[in-house]
């Protein structure tokens, strides 16, 4: 490294360090005893780390649970956004139907669109149909191709695939659903991945749909269990910050998982969105 | 793609509720309960002993969340499938009241069992609101002075005395504020204190009628002056800047208007020496604190009124109000109040609730009551605490906003 | 193959969008049918409604405050990180790390640091003999919180600056060098042309999402108990307003006119900004 670039490599590490402050400061309140967090300090080890805050956390408020209920409605929506979004970015990007375009169009501006334009005729729908207190409203709109940002991303990868392995399939006598099935996904698997991690985050940290949605406490999901927690924890010494950091640690383990597994091509996936 | 759209239909099929049916073919009521993590293992004893003594009867409780509690029942209301069983009987009893059941004919039938006559008179006046009983409650809520005995020993101060006036107040907290303890607090976001003032002041919030709001009149400004001297004076913190668990952190000598569900709360601290009085008496002589019932109604739409009557009386029997007491809450009957269950247990001076009960006011009676004193006027009165806002121009701000919604309510616009 | 999202379209976002429409022109609390009230919602929205114009401001002042800010921290560490300074992945990685948290938890962490008796921040300014100030609890400082709590999360766009970077033509560089150009007209010249198409997109997509935002906010509120919008609804974000008057009160008419303004604002704002992206960003085509 050229020596000029030292002070450059400094102010990298500061800010750095006042970046990631913040997280340390989250874990590190997660395993302090209450009466440590009581007495103040601004000591990021805990004199008594106490990992048992992890488990009282979770047995509070259900949060264990509401692991699992996340877990359920993040598979289901993920499974739906794939099996929705790679026929229609397919056909989008190739085959050249009727009416194909306006539906297209159609995709492109619900990108624009505030989701809260639709919440209440979609509420009073799920309402009607008496799906109010259950995860339908969740889960079932992706299984119908509601996310236009993953239909849009793998339009675009199917694009560059070559055309002449798709004429030579269809030559042998290949559907079409074939050549999708067998040729076009396994080729298009990083932009198939990128969906899928995007898609479980988005289902893992929604708040919005489940608060409006769901009632009772068994059917909490993660973020709004959490929020839950917040605001309902309080006892007589005030709010147990130690295990509301507990919560929000297990609430972003899942995702720095899935990140730390993917970080190559899900941050050059992010970095692609933004230059296409 | 065929294979999915089963799926999808299976889906949608399995996911819509209806009414569960119990297999052992029981009545089901569903209560839906706003948690409450002290009082639960009360409350779910309190129905597995309903249950044997009613065992066709089961009560399926879906817990809320306590602070969602409203909006998740409203929702549920609004998508066509309300509890059986929902909590009701304080301040949003007025929007809930089109989808009670009304319990008089009831009431009437069983008049005996429930003995009506058992509940103090305040109470009994505040469940039947307009002659009618739409709920029946297992406790009771009034607005209390409550002041820390400790602290006012080490300052040499004589205890507050159902005399007390907003002077004698005011005067005790300033000389309690020294040596990082506070006279007093000041809680926002909620109406309990401000309210409170108002009334002791000769003022309301609406007139009797609901056509305007009344919050800039003399009175309510003086109420409302008063609040913002607590602060101003020095003998309350600044919002934020005091103590955050308030009175329960031992470093708070009086608190304005707690509420007793707190009761529980503070006898689990040990160093915490607590006692009760009425509220102090405004400059009008009201002393301005306000009751609220926390009791059970019955949805109109349900299709097990019987079996959650049933439910009902049993809450509201003596049995279940003596458990409440041991719990820590405030005997609703005056039977089980003479009983002195919890006689050695803070607080000892239950002639102040009394007192209290005597004075306190009535339930607000419109339904739009704590949209427009949460939303329209608490944001007001907040920035007249903490950013030198002059309470005559809050109040205007806050009546213009009410009057506002009023109209637009009244005319077409909700 | 597109008869899912046909379906999908047309139950979920046509139809609704179109009876929104309908609906903010009704007083309807989904109890009763909906009334038509003709433009009354819109009036008093406009017109008598003390939250509306505050939550239009607050928000407003969210998005001119965090994505400005956002942004050139962002394009700042993004230009720090295109040196050559070892461990550069390695850097990126870990700064991208705060985006990883949804808001909900990003709005109760920072609730949790700014709390004024307790909180990090605050006992961080005791040591230096500062008395900051009551921020969640404060109605001036609530926001400036929740903005400082935003630019830390702008890691996304930090990542997508890189690469826009690292795409910037090496020879243009060393050209420019050559020519005797130092490093401010370098960058001038030759780094921020080929930046504007990644600025312009990180710009749209940062204020379309500050205008959106709701999580932390509404995280941010339950966090501090001073109250949904916060102290004197100093974090009354739009779309918290909104939620608030849709199902906490169930004024779905107000709330339906609520989102469609939203929408129109939206779309002026993006078309405005794709107007004036002509003037000022550099396009392959016209480089």
């Amino acid at each position: 490294m050229r020596p000029r670039l030292l002070p450059a490599l400094l102010v990298t590490l500061v800010g750095l360090a006042a970046c990631l402050a913040p997280l340390a400061w989250m874990l590190s309140t997660s395993l302090k005893p209450f009466d440590e967090l009581l007495k103040g300090g601004l000591s990021l080890l805990p004199k008594a780390p106490r990992p048992a805050n992890f488990g009282d956390a979770l047995r509070n408020f259900d949060f264990l649970r509401a692991f699992g209920n996340s877990a359920f409605v993040a598979t289901l929506t993920v499974l739906g956004t794939l099996a929705s979004s790679i026929p229609a970015g397919y056909a989008f990007a190739r085959l050249k139907a009727r009416g194909t375009s306006w539906v297209f169009f159609g995709l492109l501006t619900t990108l624009m669109l505030p989701g809260q334009i639709t919440i209440i005729p979609v509420f009073r729908l799920f309402a009607s149909l008496g799906m109010v207190d259950t995860y339908a409203p969740l889960v079932l709109p992706a299984w119908l191709g509601t996310n236009a940002f993953a239909i849009f991303l793998l339009r675009q990868f199917f694009r560059t695939l070559p055309e002449e392995t798709m004429e030579a399939a269809r030559l042998d006598g290949a559907s079409e659903g074939l050549i999708l099935t067998r040729i076009a996904v396994p080729l298009a698997r990083p932009a198939v991945v990128t969906v899928a991690v995007f898609a479980f985050l988005g289902s893992w940290n929604d708040l919005w749909g489940p608060l409006v949605y769901l009632h009772r406490q068994e059917t909490m999901t993660l973020p709004v269990a959490l929020v839950n927690f917040v605001g309902g924890s309080a006892t007589v010494q005030g709010t147990p910050w130690n295990l509301v950091m507990a919560a929000a640690v297990a609430t972003v383990l899942p995702a720095v998982a899935v990140f730390a597994l993917c970080q190559k091509s899900f941050v050059s996936g992010i970095a692609n969105t933004g230059l296409k | 793609m065929r294979r999915a759209f089963l799926f999808l239909t299976l889906l949608l099929v399995g996911c819509s509720r209806e009414r569960p049916v119990d297999p052992l073919g029981r009545h089901t009521v569903i209560w839906l309960y706003p948690i409450d993590v002290g009082s639960q293992p009360m409350t779910e004893e309190l129905v597995k002993q309903f249950e044997r003594e009613n065992s066709d009867v089961h009560i399926d409780v879906r817990a809320v969340p306590g602070s969602q509690y409203q909006t998740k029942l409203k929702t549920l209301v609004a998508a066509g499938e309300p509890p059986d069983v929902f909590v009701c009987g304080d301040v949003f009893f007025a929007y809930l009241k089109p989808f009670l059941s009304d319990l008089t004919d009831l009431a009437k039938r069983d008049g005996k069992e429930i003995d009506l006559a058992d509940f103090y008179p305040a109470v009994q006046k505040a469940m039947t609101p307009d002659g009618r009983i739409y709920f029946m409650p297992q406790w009771f809520n009034v607005s209390l002075l409550y002041y820390n005995r400790r602290l006012f020993d080490t300052a040499h101060e004589p205890y507050p005395t159902a005399s007390w006036t907003w002077n004698d107040y005011a005067a005790a907290a300033k000389r309690l504020t020294k040596g990082g303890v506070w006279g007093s607090t000041v809680t926002t976001g909620w109406w309990g204190e401000w309210l409170t003032l108002v009334h002791g002041a000769g003022g309301d919030l609406f007139d009797p009628a609901i056509t305007h709001s009344t919050l800039d009149t003399p009175q309510a400004i003086q109420g409302l002056t008063f609040y913002r001297d607590t602060i101003r004076e020095g003998f309350a913190p600044p919002p934020g800047e005091g103590p955050p668990t308030g009175f329960a952190s031992d470093q708070v000598a009086m608190d304005y208007g707690g509420h007793v569900g707190l009761w529980a709360t503070y006898r689990q601290i040990p160093s915490l020496d607590w006692e009760i009085e009425a509220l102090p008496k405004g400059p009008s002589g009201r002393r301005g604190g306000e009751i609220s019932l926390n009791a059970l109604g019955i949805a109109k739409a349900s299709p097990e009124r019987e079996a959650a009557w049933r439910f009902l009386k049993f809450m509201s029997s003596k049995e279940s109000v003596r458990a409440h007491v041991d719990r820590g809450y405030v005997a609703i009957r005056r039977s089980v109040a003479a009983e002195r269950r919890d006689m050695g247990k803070a607080p000892r001076n239950r002639a102040a609730v009394e007192r209290a009960l005597e004075s306190a006011e009535p339930i607000p009676s419109s339904k739009d009551f704590v949209e427009i004193a949460l939303d329209l006027v608490q944001p007001e009165i907040d920035r007249m605490l903490t950013e030198n806002v002059p309470p005559e121009e809050a109040a205007k701000a806050a009546t213009k906003a009410a009057d506002a919604f009023l109209k637009a309510t009244s005319g077409g616009a909700r | 193959m597109i008869a899912p999202v046909t379906i999908g379209l047309l139950l979920f976002t046509v139809g609704p969008m179109l009876t929104s429409l309908w609906l903010s022109f009704t007083d309807y609390d989904v109890v009763s049918s909906p009334r038509f009230v003709g433009g009354a919602n819109y009036h008093y929205l406009l017109t008598a409604d003390p939250s509306f114009w505050v939550s239009v401001k607050v928000t407003a002042l969210y998005a001119l405050g965090s994505v400005p800010l956002g942004l050139f921290a962002a394009l700042a560490v993004a230009m720090l990180l295109n040196l050559d300074i070892p461990f550069r992945g390695a850097f990126r990685t870990l700064y991208y790390l705060p985006t990883l948290l949804p808001a909900t938890v990003s709005g109760v962490l920072w609730a949790w640091i700014f709390q004024p008796t307790d909180g990090a921040l605050n006992r961080l300014l005791a040591e230096a003999g500062v008395h900051g100030p009551a921020w969640t609890q404060s109605p001036s400082w609530a926001l400036p919180a929740l903005i400082l709590m935003s630019v830390w999360g702008y890691g996304g766009a930090m990542v997508i600056f890189l690469a826009g970077l690292q795409e910037s033509p090496r020879f243009l560089h060393e050209a420019a060098a050559l020519d005797g150009a130092g490093t401010w007209r370098r960058f001038w010249i030759v780094t921020w042309p080929a930046l504007t198409p990644t600025v312009f997109f990180n710009l749209t997509m940062g204020l379309i999402g500050a205008m959106k935002a709701f999580d932390q906010a509404f995280a941010f509120g339950q966090s501090n108990g001073a109250g949904v919008g916060g102290p004197a609804r100093a974090t009354l974000f739009y779309v918290l307003n909104l939620y608030t008057k849709a199902f906490e009160h169930f004024h779905m008419g107000l709330a339906s006119a609520m989102a469609w303004l939203l929408f129109a604002v939206i779309g002026a704002i993006t078309f405005l900004n794709f107007r004036l992206s002509k003037r000022w960003v550099y396009d392959e085509a016209t480089a």
